[in-house]
């Protein structure tokens, strides 16, 4: 028997791995040294989630959480924690609100609020040992479905849980699988879209570097329900350890015969390939990434045909999202009424959310669907930092919208969201405090937008591009009576005639900004003024004496010297100085400066 | 059949399933604006512009890739697919460079015809040009990309049409362009140039580089070219009475589509040489310029006048492969029936033309008509000592176009050409073992079939050529291992095979024998005469089928008949009313050595340049000096006309009526689209003047009236039979 009595599972997710590995090897030494070697055992993880506080790490199985962790901390714990059972209180995780210091991790608010489904082996497995994913009731699902289920069962039971497709779109995942079932063919296809191209988004990578073999699984029991035996996972280059650790889980897979011919002793084939795609936004697009791995441009293509019908090599194809897939083996085990229970009519099970921006808690959260948003930004995300006034939260990154104060109560569900003007989409969540500018923050995407377009349709190229120019127009203070309106023709010409989801999605950010604050847009064309003084050329560098509170943080930070201040004096900004770093913007506390 | 049933704009429609919503609406007269569509290439959805609206879901699509569904009740023109239209095309425009009026494409821009119908004048939007270098530095096309607007036509007709992959897009979006690999120029490029994207491209960024004009022709005709066999069908653009451009008809049924080589695309050096204007007579030893009457009045009395003196066969006639079959016609009547010689003949075809015999003589006839399209659309091809690409480039398509499609290529020849990337096997053989090639790839197929037919059966047995053939030596002539030659077999088993080939298998001595080995290797796959299969002979001249078709031959008469077969002879003797001398008269070759020997005295050359075809141009020289008289009909001046005593400036084959029968065996009519140069004459008309002068009672005074004797009196040709081929104009 082992004699392991206490597993530290460390954070090596790609947030966390820039300093995890000296934190380990300092932990090693310490082990050895204290003579724990044979009792404490190191795991390496995939992302635990809680990036901001890396590197996290924990004690299993007291549940101890250590957060930030330096390796002048490791003899300390090594010492204290593992040799006399005292652990180190300096380390604990402290709420932002309260400053309360909570031990555990359960106790911890980012974590008690998430419901793991997808995420359940985050932290708890090595993530390149097939055993552990087993030893936690991996591939017993993909046993199920192949030893005991017919293709039609596993379709069924997939409708049942009410699974819809975490890239973006929320088509339901049964559906999908049904129509490429019934599509005639002997050869079709299984892909997973791992392209993640959404800036700010990095849910699908954290899955697969944390829980690969459950993405795997996802994908061979979508290949039986659709008598696939060839899939391919389109992963993006960038992801270095998502892909290594694909490879590693792909080969394990293989030499325990789940992966191969004949798995599992069914007479049932199936393998997966790993596709590095070129990293173009437009190739996660399904068309366009079926493309790609044709080896041709990835350029999306009209639909119909649907890849159900002709997809890869014109043959019926199914892709589905890394989240979605990992979703699937649970499903199948537990059933789709067991998936059904948590979440709401339209929308069921769980969502990953990648939460960023001006929020405390930055990282990788599961939640419920269902729980609102506010839950999710002021518990979850621990609210807004620097005491600063919330503003919006942008869902679905450059595809999506955003969703204002007003709004914040609505519940995470597919049709709820997309009423108030935004998307679920793949699940970036980017919280936006009071100085964000609207105006800029939808340049900002429109940016992104017109330098995706693939160039292929009139709309999308011309359209998003000239969106971007009326937008840095009114940024720079050129904008004109009419600009509204044209953003807004030029918005519905986009949306309504585009080719293909990038275009057709677009315009949003725009939109929903214009929704939600007109009147910035109109302070910015009428007024030249930016009201959350985010735009350079609407500045003008002067401060305002009743506002200033005379205390020269601004004088001591300009990197210029073009503030003159003294003691108990207003201080003023030399213009012909002035480089418009916007330093002293930062630094004043008391918004004097406009 | 199955119909699917929709409305578009309140008409009820009823069309087969797969039918696009645009071409639905098209062929009902329905019109909906396009950009990126066109018929001859994959529907791509790129412009946006043929946007309507399903009043059921509400929902817009682009007509041009949404395929008809049941019960779509389909708006073209509602107010938000006007807007949206409105708002695209003001989109393009804002980006286009203002320079409308000094634009090569002119009045047929589509952009600015959509824009005009649309009712766009001004953009309402400030204009951001995309501004791009113009690329004028090779010799026939103009790439000015800041006018582009990215319809992807060039690039789908680069790699769907002519399958070169010149072209593709380059970056993404706002910049993205169609360009080469490195954004290099064209000419350091894989592009050859045939002009196709230029001809496709609705804008002004691809032009035809001219000297001529800028802008819109006056006018436009049709015609076919001339400049080799495949006979793609030409729309010249007209200015003054110069051709100013060449496009591709893009008449459906043409032999090309939209496609065209640069040779007929782009004829700069041949519009630009200096012609024959006016005839000439020498006089004291001098070209003079003289009229039609009297050079026409000396060639007639010289001519009779040495054929009283010396008899029959010291006159002779050159023809050539490039006359029109009305030209080729007349003027081997004019030999055998007012000069009574068979001493006609056109050199330059003569190995083309001795394999097209043999194939006639060995199929009886039946393997006369061989659409290119089956090249595209078979199972196999196999090519033997040709090069498409160089010589028939637009046939060269097909075979590249049927590759992507899955047919399969084997390829046999002494050099690597741009076919040898598209081949499933490649053979680099010896010059001239052709016939051992075949013998030893027949033998592999012929195996495998006698064993399969448990022994050789009585039809096998009698196709001994295969039957017991040496592999390895077969190996050793055609300096090819086991191992290709088993490929290439095992490439073709199995398969109906067409065969390309071209007039250099003639040059081995064994030609006529790989002419059959090829025939006997189609009867094995069960590949001769078939409807999805065909024998191909490259055509270098625009009418080599076509002058063999019209006896243009010491020994043929028209319609392929022999000379020698009697009943043949009696046909046309009953026809022409003449007698018919049973002797083959004189070829090119001998012709020249009669004349060295001065046994012939008078020849008559017609298009054709006797020093360009025989070999050594020295004895050539001397021997048309030996000659009392000799009269050149031609249209560029050069050393024959020099050394002619009558020149006859005739028209190039854009300036006169006629028909051509392409290598296929199409056998196509033009009309004029400018008139010669000068006193210059549509070669017909002169040489129909000369058959009254030589006592010809019925006038040949239209070429509507030697095409109306060609269909009567050559069955091949005849309009009734239609047993050959459909004139098609
Ligand atoms: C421009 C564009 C980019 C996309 N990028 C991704 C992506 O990175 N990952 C992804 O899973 N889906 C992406 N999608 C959605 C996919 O096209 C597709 O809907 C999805 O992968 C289907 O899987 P699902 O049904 O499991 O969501 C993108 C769509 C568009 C239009
Ligand atoms: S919408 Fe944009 S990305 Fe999509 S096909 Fe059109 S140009 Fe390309
Ligand atoms: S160059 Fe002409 S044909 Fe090619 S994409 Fe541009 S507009 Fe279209
Ligand atoms: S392929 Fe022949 S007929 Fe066609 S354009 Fe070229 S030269 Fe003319
Ligand atoms: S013509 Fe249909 S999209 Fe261009």
């Amino acid at each position: 028997m082992s004699k392991i009595r206490t597993q530290l599972m460390l954070c090596g997710g790609t947030g966390c791995s820039a300093t995890s590995p000296a934190v380990r090897e300092v932990f090693e030494k310490e082990l050895e040294r204290q003579g724990l070697s044979e009792e404490v055992q190191i795991v390496e993880t995939g992302c635990n989630g809680f990036c901001t506080l890396g590197p996290v790490m924990l004690v299993q199985p007291e549940g101890i959480f250590y957060q930030k962790i330096k390796p002048k901390d490791v003899p300390e714990i090594v010492e204290e924690h593992l040799l006399k059972g005292r652990p180190v209180e300096k380390l604990f995780y402290v709420e932002p609100a309260s400053e309360e210091t909570i031990p555990t991790m359960n106790e911890i608010p980012f974590f008690s609020h998430q419901m793991l489904r997808v995420m359940r082996n985050k932290g708890l497995i090595d993530p390149e040992v097939i055993d552990d994913y087993i030893a936690r009731d991996g591939y017993f699902g993909a046993a199920k479905a192949l030893q005991e289920m017919t293709p039609g069962q596993i379709i069924e039971e997939m409708k049942i849980s009410g699974l819809r497709g975490r890239g973006g779109a929320g088509f339901p995942t049964g559906l999908k699988w049904e129509f490429a079932s019934k599509s005639p063919g002997d050869i079709k296809y299984v892909l997973c879209n791992a392209d993640e191209g959404d800036p700010g988004a990095f849910m699908d990578r954290s899955i697969l570097e944390a829980d690969p073999h459950a993405v795997l699984e996802g994908m061979i029991i979508a290949a039986r329900a659709i008598n696939s035996h060839k899939g391919y996972i389109y992963a993006r280059t960038e992801y270095p350890l998502a892909i290594r650790r694909l490879t590693i889980a792909i080969q394990q897979a293989r030499e325990y015969g789940l992966l191969g011919e004949d798995i599992l002793g069914t007479g049932f084939d199936f393998d997966i390939e790993i596709y590095e795609g070129a990293g173009a936004f437009v190739c996660g697009e399904e068309t366009a990434l079926m493309r790609s791995i044709e080896g041709k441009r990835g350029m999306p293509r009209p639909r119909p045909p649907f890849p159900a019908q002709k997809g890869l090599w014109e043959k019926p194809t199914i892709l589905n999202n890394v989240e979605t897939l990992a979703n699937v083996p649970q499903i199948i085990l537990n059933g789709g009424e067991w998936y059904s229970g948590v979440g709401t009519e339209t929308s069921k099970g769980t969502k990953v959310f990648a939460l960023s921006g001006d929020v405390n808690n930055i990282g990788l959260v599961e939640v419920p669907m269902g729980i609102s948003l506010r839950t999710i930004v002021f518990d979850i995300g621990g609210g807004i930092p620097n005491k600063k006034e919330f503003k919006a939260v942008q869902l679905g990154g450059p595809s999506g919208g955003c969703v204002p104060e007003q709004h914040l109560d609505i519940p995470v569900d597919y049709e709820e969201i997309a009423k108030v003007g935004a998307i679920m989409g793949s699940g970036g969540m980017i919280v936006m405090d009071e100085n964000t500018c609207m105006v800029d923050m939808a340049r900002f995407f429109m940016d992104f937008i017109q330098d995706e377009s693939c160039g292929k349709c009139t709309p999308c190229r011309e359209g998003t591009r000239r969106l971007l120019e009326i937008l840095n127009r009114i940024c720079e203070g050129k904008g004109k009576p009419g600009d509204i309106e044209d953003l807004e023709e030029l918005s519905s010409v986009i949306k309504e005639s585009a080719l293909c989801g990038l275009g057709q999605t677009g315009p949003n950010p725009v939109l929903s900004t214009l929704r939600y604050f007109r009147d910035e847009y109109e302070a910015h064309i009428y007024e030249k003024r930016c009201p959350a003084k985010r735009c350079v050329a609407l500045l003008k560098f002067e401060i305002d004496p009743d506002l200033c509170s005379k205390c020269g943080a601004c004088f001591r930070h300009c990197p210029a010297e073009a503030i003159t201040w003294k003691k108990k004096d207003v201080a003023v900004i030399q213009k012909d100085k002035c480089i418009k770093c916007m330093t002293c913007f930062e630094k004043c506390k008391f918004g004097a400066i406009f | 059949m199955e119909t699917i049933a929709l409305i578009i704009d309140n008409k009820k429609i009823s069309c087969p399933p797969g039918t696009s919503i645009l071409e639905a609406a098209q062929q009902n007269g329905i019109k909906i604006p396009t950009l990126c569509y066109h018929p001859d290439l994959k529907p791509f959805g790129a412009c946006r512009l043929c946007l309507v609206e399903d009043e059921n879901t509400g929902r817009l699509m682009a007509s041009c890739v949404t395929p008809v569904a049941p019960n779509m009740s389909i708006r073209t023109d509602s107010p938000d697919i006007k807007r949206h239209r409105r708002n695209i095309v003001r989109l393009m425009m804002a980006e286009h460079p203002e320079s409308c009026i000094v634009c090569n494409k002119g009045n047929r821009c589509q952009l600015r015809a959509i824009a005009a119908q649309l009712g766009i004048g001004e953009t309402k939007l400030y204009s951001m040009p995309n501004y791009k270098p113009l690329e004028q530095a090779n010799e026939f096309i103009v790439r000015d990309l800041s006018k582009c607007i990215l319809c992807g036509k060039c690039i789908r007709a680069d790699h769907e049409l002519v399958v070169v992959g010149a072209i593709d897009y380059n970056h993404r979006g706002f910049i993205s362009r169609p360009a080469t690999v490195h954004e290099q120029p064209l000419e350091k490029s894989n592009c050859i140039f045939c002009g196709t994207c230029v001809s496709l491209c609705p804008t002004g960024a691809l032009s035809p580089k001219t000297e001529y004009y800028v802008g819109t022709p006056e006018r436009e005709s049709r015609s076919v070219c001339g400049f080799c066999g495949v006979g793609c069908s030409v729309t010249m653009g007209v200015v003054g009475d110069q051709i100013a451009e060449v496009s591709p008809s893009h008449v459906r049924t043409s032999v090309n589509g939209s496609t065209l080589c640069v040779r007929g695309h782009f004829p700069h050096e041949f519009l630009k040489a200096e012609r024959l204007t006016q005839p000439l007579l020498r006089k004291d030893g001098e070209p003079a310029p003289a009229s039609w009457e009297e050079s026409l009045e000396i060639v007639s009395t010289r001519i009779l006048d040495i054929r009283k003196q010396y008899g029959p066969q010291s006159v002779a006639f050159i023809g050539s492969s490039e006359c029109n079959n009305e030209e080729a016609y007349l003027f081997q009547k004019i030999a055998r029936v007012l000069v009574e010689t068979n001493n006609v003949d056109n050199p330059r075809a003569a190995y083309t033309q001795a394999v097209l015999r043999r194939i006639d003589e060995k199929t009886n006839g039946r393997c006369r008509k061989n659409p290119l399209a089956r090249l595209e659309n078979g199972d196999a091809v196999f090519i033997l000592n040709a090069d498409p690409g160089e010589m028939n480039t637009v046939a060269s398509f097909y075979l590249k176009r049927g590759s992507r499609k899955g047919v399969s290529l084997v390829m046999a020849n002494p050099v690597r050409t741009e076919l040898t990337a598209f081949s499933s096997a490649f053979l680099e053989i010896r010059p001239q073992s052709e016939f051992e090639l075949i013998k030893g790839i027949g033998a592999l197929l012929y195996e495998e079939q006698a064993t399969e037919n448990g022994c050789a059966s009585p039809e096998m047995q009698q196709r001994s050529l295969f039957s017991d053939t040496d592999l390895d030596k077969v190996c050793q002539a055609a300096g090819v291992n086991m191992d290709s030659l088993k490929q290439a077999a095992n490439v073709l088993r199995g398969k109906k095979v067409s065969v390309v080939t071209g007039d250099e298998i003639m040059l081995a001595e064994n030609g006529a024998e790989t002419v059959n080995a090829l025939l006997e290797l189609m009867a094995m796959t069960q590949s001769l005469g078939k409807e999805d299969t065909g024998f191909y002979v490259l055509a270098k001249a625009c009418n080599e089928t076509g002058a063999y078709d019209m006896g243009l031959l010491p020994d043929a008469l028209p319609g392929r008949q022999l000379l020698s077969d009697d009943s043949a002879r009696k046909h046309w003797e009953d026809t022409w009313k003449v007698r018919l001398s049973p002797d083959q008269g004189l070829s090119a070759v001998r012709m020249i050595e009669e004349a060295e020997k001065g046994n012939l005295k008078a020849l008559y050359i017609l298009r054709e340049n006797p020093f360009e075809i025989l070999p050594d141009p020295d004895r050539v020289r001397k021997a048309l000096e030996n000659l009392d008289f000799m009269v050149v009909q031609d249209i560029f001046p050069g050393e024959l006309t020099e050394m002619a005593d009558v020149v006859l400036p005739g028209a190039a084959f854009f300036e006169k009526g006629g028909s051509f029968t392409n290598m296929e065996g199409r056998i196509q009519v033009f009309e004029p689209v400018v008139s010669p140069p000068g006193e210059a004459r549509q070669d017909w008309e002169i040489l129909g003047h000369l058959t009254a002068k030589l006592g010809h009672s019925e006038p040949y005074d239209s070429v509507e009236k030697i095409k109306q004797e060609i269909a009567r009196v050559i069955p091949m040709y005849s309009e009734d039979g239609r047993t050959y081929g459909d004139w098609i104009r």
